[in-house]
């Protein structure tokens, strides 16, 4: 069935994203002019933009509900008009990209109004609201992508904004590097999410995410055979094991509790380490249709739910702690997504969204609410997780703690095996390189590096 | 193609002209800045100017349309598709250049060479003359040196000499084969093509000649290296030389020449401690990407690579300027640390991340488009090493990060100084203005490079010997401008093309009717998603298309197999299931066509073809 034009609901969608998106281009293009507005205009664009965003996409949420209309894909075309081809631009308006629409909007509000109080007076705060507003348009787009080329506009956007925060306060060298190696992640999982869309063009000629995953409610991967299926399926469970933090690429997590708590709230308590699951929910069909693909998927939810409880419980930072509690709950996820558990894994997530969201809003007044709740109570709380102690001997106890402790060794291990080969296979090339100049040129070249002053460009 | 009348080349090549005339005068260095920098605005909007009176008019306003021959008898100075915006971007890269130049660098003879520089490149992209190209070719290489004249920059000037002199050796020797090649035959073209594609190799810093290009940007200047680096004359050679002469095996060779180059220079400019021999390596792996996508020849990796040339070379120029104008405050940078400065260039971080961000294809930009396209195309003709294009972004997105960062990031005593003034901030708004607009709005760059792809591969046809490359959704131009000057007609409107392209379609097999439904130009608005089974349909029909456009934009391969009557081999290769219906319709119906004057005219009668196809398909 096709209906000419755009519908009420169609309009409301648009509007749900292009608020997040209009700001986006008004604090950037202010920022680029260099005529940056004062914190209290921006703080209320912010509030203003979120609210619309937020209202459009319930109403939209509340018709679709009320009027039982079916799944639709708006579309705007491709970057080659003429011929209907390229990259296309479609949007899928269903329940289920209605209902997450609803809830990043509302999150994205509620941090938007605390960000405005928590950031007062940093200097920082233009440039949170300008990564805030690029982070809210990628989840959209990634929340609401009707093909495979839209997710991942969404999907970078959603990493450069992550890494460009955990550098937020980047007069500290740690955060820098830190965001440098989350990023260094997010291209594993990008590379790996273009690779999908561009085999998904191969393959099936389009790269419509209702076709690719099948979403009719028939057979999955409706155009795709099953090989097909299971490469495209394998290079999407890569880029959501690289965006959620799953086992192996778990190491990213805790360095990225560098940002501010808002940020690291909305990323990695709610919203952005939950993008994946998300994805993997609407390619549930993909793995429906691959029994190895899914115990692959149970396998690493299972990995990463064990490794980050271990590693949660001896972190001495609240956010790192907040950070991994939050992974094993998102494992746990992953694990109820790979059993076809699909209702139950999308109200845990809103539940787990919701409530880690306020944890993380609150720790920084832990001591605060912790000190309350005793006062309260009359009593010093008992220590939990003694069990393990019980249980297990010491020599294990004290191997586990070090294990959980170094959060798995994976950042050696990863230093190791992929950093330092590429680093030393790269630097004897640049020496090669210099040789053969010195070949041509023995001479050595004066070197005009040194000191400060201008030098000749 | 429309030959260029003089009155229009002495107005595009009278303002570098007069900066270049000035710059002999005694004027005041920051007068002739000014004289320079209204001079490339005068440029950049008679360029566009130009470009739209061709575009739209088909013609120069009061003058003759040109002659449509590749060979003989082409006109010395010419504008096609292919030129059009190229000469809009050696004008912006010119403003950019004069504009942003910091004071300290600046002297009367670099203006003059600047001048000089963008008058050579506005030649080359408007001619296809072999010996013209290797005489302006050596004339870009001399200004180059002569801007590395002073001691302290001997040691890359001595680099580059050796591996550009060979480069200017081997290009004039092989334009001489290529000019004598009517007379001399097929040999001396092919032995004139090799050496063409040897001097561009080493001149785009292709595996394996490409160790003079990180010395130059960082022993050397790199104000003239970007200049002469970003408007990548290699790879127009590339695309007017290379592309319709050189054999598959050629470009298949510099293809993976060039996909190798990606990668290496993405992954070498992510451990360098030095900006600008970072720069230098991001250089060589951009150049190498627009090189991949125009030795690929299937058409989405032409129409890649084209519109990569146009993104990486601005923004490229770019960032290389925010590296100049940050070493002009502050030095020479290591990015081993982090050196600070933020809060006080704010405006510069944030233009060097965007455009560095453009270079590795970051959706928003005009960069993510072309790369789009162009990893599509390259994994359509190497379905493995095609994907080193996805490894070398990823490379190429850290490392642009990773200089940010050490560029911008840390703690820095307060500096005033370090405030861009406002013909900086100008200048670096514009430019992230210009790559955001044509990320956003692309697809009028996208249809005319499409376009000008096109004609590449009907180049590549005809100088081949082979039909046109079938493909079926652009008009072409060529195409219909021969036609039109066999039967003596005027110049055709838009509906005659669609007949053409009708005609194409039938010629291979795709039911025109079925590509127009589905490939309807830009189907906007919303529809119902249908029941499964119906919805599968639709999948499987696309899937056929595909399968369908899949083997037509195998260009000429898939042609050629038509000619020789081995359809059926060809169609199971394109999708491995194998369109019989198609196979049948080649085998049976399409006429021997004589190799050596392929027809032209018959498209028309072909769609009959076609019907018999559907018939059968349909049964």
């Amino acid at each position: 069935m096709t209906a000419p034009g755009l519908h009420a609901q169609d309009v409301l969608v648009l509007v749900g994203l292009a608020a997040p998106a209009s700001l986006l281009a008004l604090l950037g293009g202010a920022s680029l002019l260099n005529r940056p507005f004062g914190e209290r205009t921006e703080g209320l664009l912010a509030r203003w933009a979120m609210t619309i965003s937020f209202a459009s996409c319930a109403v939209a949420l509340a018709a679709y509900a009320a009027t039982g209309a079916t799944a639709r894909v708006v579309s705007f075309g491709s970057t080659l008009a003429a011929q209907g081809r390229g990259p296309a631009i479609d949007l899928l308006v269903d329940g289920m990209s209605l209902g997450f629409a609803a809830l990043t909007t509302a999150v994205a509000g509620v941090v938007a109004a605390f960000s405005n109080r928590y950031l007062h007076r940093e200097p920082g705060y233009n440039r949170y609201f300008v990564l805030f507003a690029a982070f809210v348009t990628g989840m959209l787009l990634v929340v609401l992508a009707g093909s495979i080329e839209v997710l991942f506009a969404g999907w970078e956007i959603l990493g450069l904004s992550s890494a460009l925060l955990v550098a937020f306060f980047h007069e500290r060298a740690a955060p820098v590097r830190n965001a440098l190696r989350v990023f260094a992640v997010y291209r594993v999982s990008d590379a790996a999410m273009l690779t999908a869309a561009v085999l998904a063009h191969h393959f099936s000629g389009s790269g419509s995410l209702f076709l690719l995953f099948g979403l009719s409610g028939g057979a999955g991967g409706g155009v795709l055979s099953p090989e097909q299926a299971w490469i495209i399926g394998l290079l999407i469970v890569i880029a959501v094991a690289g965006k959620c933090a799953l086992l192996p690429f778990s190491g990213w997590l805790p360095r990225a509790m560098e940002g501010p708590t808002p940020s690291s709230a909305v990323y990695y308590g709610a919203l952005s380490i939950h993008a994946g699951c998300f994805l993997l929910l609407r390619a549930a069909p993909l793995l429906e249709r691959s029994a190895s693909l899914s115990v692959l998927v149970g396998a690493a939810g299972v990995a990463t739910a064990f490794y980050a409880t271990l590693a949660a419980r001896v972190q001495a930072d609240v956010k790192t702690a907040l950070a991994l509690a939050s992974l094993s709950q998102v494992g746990i996820i992953i694990v109820e997504i790979a059993l076809g558990l699909h209702l139950l894994a999308m109200l845990h997530l809103v539940g787990h969204v919701c409530f880690r969201l306020l944890q993380f809003l609150s720790a920084p007044n832990l001591l605060h609410d912790f000190h309350e709740l005793q006062n309260a109570v009359g009593a010093h709380f008992r220590p939990t997780g003694g069990h393990l102690e019980r249980l297990l001997p010491e020599r294990t106890r004290l191997w586990l703690y070090r294990f959980a402790l170094e959060r798995g060794y994976l950042d050696a291990i990863l230093d190791r095996v992929v950093t330092a080969p590429f680093l030393r296979i790269a630097r004897a090339a640049d020496r090669v390189d210099r040789g053969i100049c010195r070949l041509v040129s023995p001479t050595p070249a004066h070197d005009d590096r040194s000191g400060d002053g201008a030098s000749r460009g | 193609m429309v030959e260029l009348p003089l009155p229009w080349l002495a107005g595009l090549l009278a303002w570098p002209a007069v900066v270049v005339v000035a710059s002999r005068l005694r004027l005041e260095t920051e007068r002739l800045r000014r004289l320079a920098v209204v001079s490339a605005a005068g440029l950049l909007g008679a360029s566009i100017a130009l470009a739209f009176a061709v575009h739209t008019g088909d013609t120069f306003p009061g003058g003759p349309r040109g002659g449509s021959g590749f060979a003989d008898g082409a006109p010395l100075f010419r504008l096609d598709a292919l030129s059009e915006p190229l000469l809009a971007f050696a004008a912006l890269l010119w403003l950019v250049t004069v504009a942003v130049t910091p004071r300290a660098s600046l002297n009367r003879a670099g203006i003059g060479r600047t001048a000089l520089a963008t008058a050579a490149t506005l030649a080359t992209f408007l001619t296809e003359q072999p010996l013209l190209l290797a005489g302006l070719w050596i004339a870009s290489i001399w200004i180059l040196l002569a801007g590395l004249a002073e001691p302290e920059h001997h040691a890359a000037r001595r680099v580059a000499a050796v591996h550009l002199g060979l480069s200017a050796v081997l290009f004039v020797a092989g334009a001489m084969l290529v000019s004598l090649a009517p007379r001399a035959g097929g040999g001396a073209r092919s032995a004139g093509t090799l050496l063409i594609v040897a001097a561009v190799l080493i001149r785009n810093g292709s595996l394996p000649v490409h160790s003079w290009v990180p010395e130059v940007f960082e022993r050397g200047r790199l104000g003239p290296a970007a200049l002469f680096s970003a408007p990548q004359v290699g790879a127009y050679a590339t695309a007017v030389l290379i592309v319709p002469h050189a054999s598959d095996a050629v470009l298949r060779t510099v293809a993976l020449l060039a996909l190798g180059t990606c990668v290496y220079g993405a992954a070498l400019a992510l451990v360098q401690d030095d900006a600008r021999r970072a720069c230098g390596y991001l250089f060589l792996s951009q150049s190498a990407l627009v090189m991949a996508g125009l030795d690929c020849t299937s058409g989405d990796a032409l129409a890649g690579g084209l519109c990569l040339w146009l993104s990486s070379g601005v923004a490229f120029a770019g960032l290389a300027r925010c590296l100049l104008v940050v070493e002009a405050r502050r030095g020479r940078l290591s990015l081993a640390r982090l050196n600070g400065g933020y809060e006080w260039m704010p405006l510069l971080a944030a233009s060097f991340l965007l455009l560095g961000l453009a270079c590795t294809g970051f959706p928003g930009t005009f960069g993510y488009v072309a790369t789009e396209l162009l990893v599509d195309g390259a994994v359509t003709k190497f379905p493995l090493v095609g994907f080193s294009v996805i490894v070398a972004g990823a490379l190429t997105g850290l490392a642009v990060l990773r200089m940010y960062f050490a560029l911008f990031c840390g703690r820095h005593e307060p500096s005033p100084h370090l405030q861009l003034v406002p013909r900086e901030r100008i200048v670096f708004t514009a430019l992230a203005t210009i790559l955001l607009v044509f990320g956003l709005a692309p697809q009028p760059l996208v249809e005319s490079r499409r376009l000008a792809a096109e004609q590449l591969l009907l180049r590549r046809a005809e100088a081949t010997e082979e039909p046109g490359p079938p493909s079926p959704f652009l008009p072409d131009a060529a195409h219909q401008q021969r036609d039109d000057q066999e039967n003596g007609d005027q110049p055709v409107g838009h509906e005659d093309r669609e007949q053409v392209a009708v005609g194409r379609l039938a010629l291979v097999g795709v039911d025109p009717g079925r590509a127009e439904e589905e490939h309807r130009p830009a189907h906007r608005g919303s529809h119902e998603i249908g029941p499964a089974v119906p919805q599968r349909q639709q999948g499987e029909d696309r899937h056929r298309e595909q399968g369908d456009r899949g083997e037509v934009l195998k260009g000429t391969s898939g042609l050629k197999a038509v000619h020789a009557r081995e359809p059926v081999r060809i169609h199971e290769a394109a999708d491995g299931r194998g369109h019989h219906g198609h196979a049948a319709v080649a085998d049976e119906d399409v006429q021997q066509p004589d190799l050596a004057d392929p027809p032209r005219r018959p498209l028309f009668q072909e769609r009959g073809v076609d019907t018999h196809g559907d018939e059968r398909r349909g049964q």
